[in-house]
């Protein structure tokens, strides 16, 4: 976690369980806008920089909206 | 693996082989003193209370995971338990315990009076009234525990009940079709209430276990 929290200390910054944390982070779980967004907001980073849909490459999508 | 992850992984352990250790003596206690008692009873009483000897036993570890803090960090492989935590492990726990009693009450009042189908028209009422009761207060308390999961619980629940009601209405509708035309003997709604139970905790497992819950 890059700012040394562990996944339960990032669930009770988010509000959330250890579990949700992990489940999001090995890709069994995608977040809802809200919890992205909160997720987003905590870390000062686009949301497009965290989050990498497996669809993007397929259609072409770049991070800078390119 | 780190040191901490190997003494994580032997506490683990540790809880598995108790909560094991507990189910089986759970089991072989209730089995043991029921096998007599239960002669001539119907196939889903036996069901029923197998299912609520799982009910307690798990009913139990939930309650003890949130009065006892090692035991809800090795559980859940946490470092520390917020109260918030806590305090869904004990209503999880009470729901589980309510559920054991609601499951195990019938058909343990018609075998200690040795009926195999209407109950004791004296006791059958107050029976009654207190499992809509209890079932009144679990209602509340899983109401309580929708309401304050978090977002992937939540999935895990819609999608437990999803795949129950799909697996369990198709189930119900090719039974109700053989009923109908002969191929099937007739089920009692306690016989189907006792397969949906078992089908759902089974579904709760594997939902969980799916969605990667340690």
């Amino acid at each position: 976690m890059r700012m040394g929290w562990s996944q339960g200390e990032l669930g009770e910054h988010l509000d959330v369980s250890r579990q949700a944390i992990n489940a999001i982070e090995v890709g069994k779980h995608d977040p809802s806008l809200e919890l992205a967004f909160k997720i987003s907001y905590l870390f000062g980073e686009p949301m497009e920089a965290i989050f990498h849909p497996h669809f993007a490459p397929k259609i072409g999508a770049t991070h800078d909206g390119a | 693996m780190t040191e901490r992850s190997n003494s994580k992984t032997t506490t683990t352990l540790i809880v598995s082989l108790c909560a094991g250790g507990l189910s089986a003596l759970a089991g072989y206690g209730v089995a043991h003193h029921m096998v007599n008692t239960m002669r001539g009873q119907r196939w889903s009483d036996g069901l029923a209370l197998a299912i609520a000897a799982g009910l307690l036993v798990l009913g139990i570890l939930m309650l003890g995971a949130g009065l006892i803090d090692r035991l809800g960090r090795a559980m859940t492989r946490s470092e520390k338990l917020t109260s918030k935590m806590k305090r869904q492990h004990i209503l999880q726990g009470v729901t589980m315990l309510l559920a054991s009693f609601m499951m195990a009450a019938p058909p343990f009042m018609l075998a200690t009076q040795g009926l195999s189908n209407d109950a004791d028209p004296a006791r059958a009422p107050i029976l009654l009234g207190m499992i809509v009761f209890l079932f009144a207060g679990q209602t509340l308390i899983n109401f309580d525990l929708w309401r304050t999961s978090d977002e992937f619980y939540r999935r895990a629940m819609l999608e437990t009940s999803a795949i129950s009601f799909w697996v369990l209405q198709g189930a119900l509708f090719l039974w109700a079709v053989a009923e109908r035309t002969g191929y099937a003997p007739v089920l009692q709604s306690w016989d189907a209430v006792c397969v949906l139970m078992a089908v759902y905790l089974v579904l709760s497992v594997v939902v969980t276990r799916r969605l990667g819950v340690e």
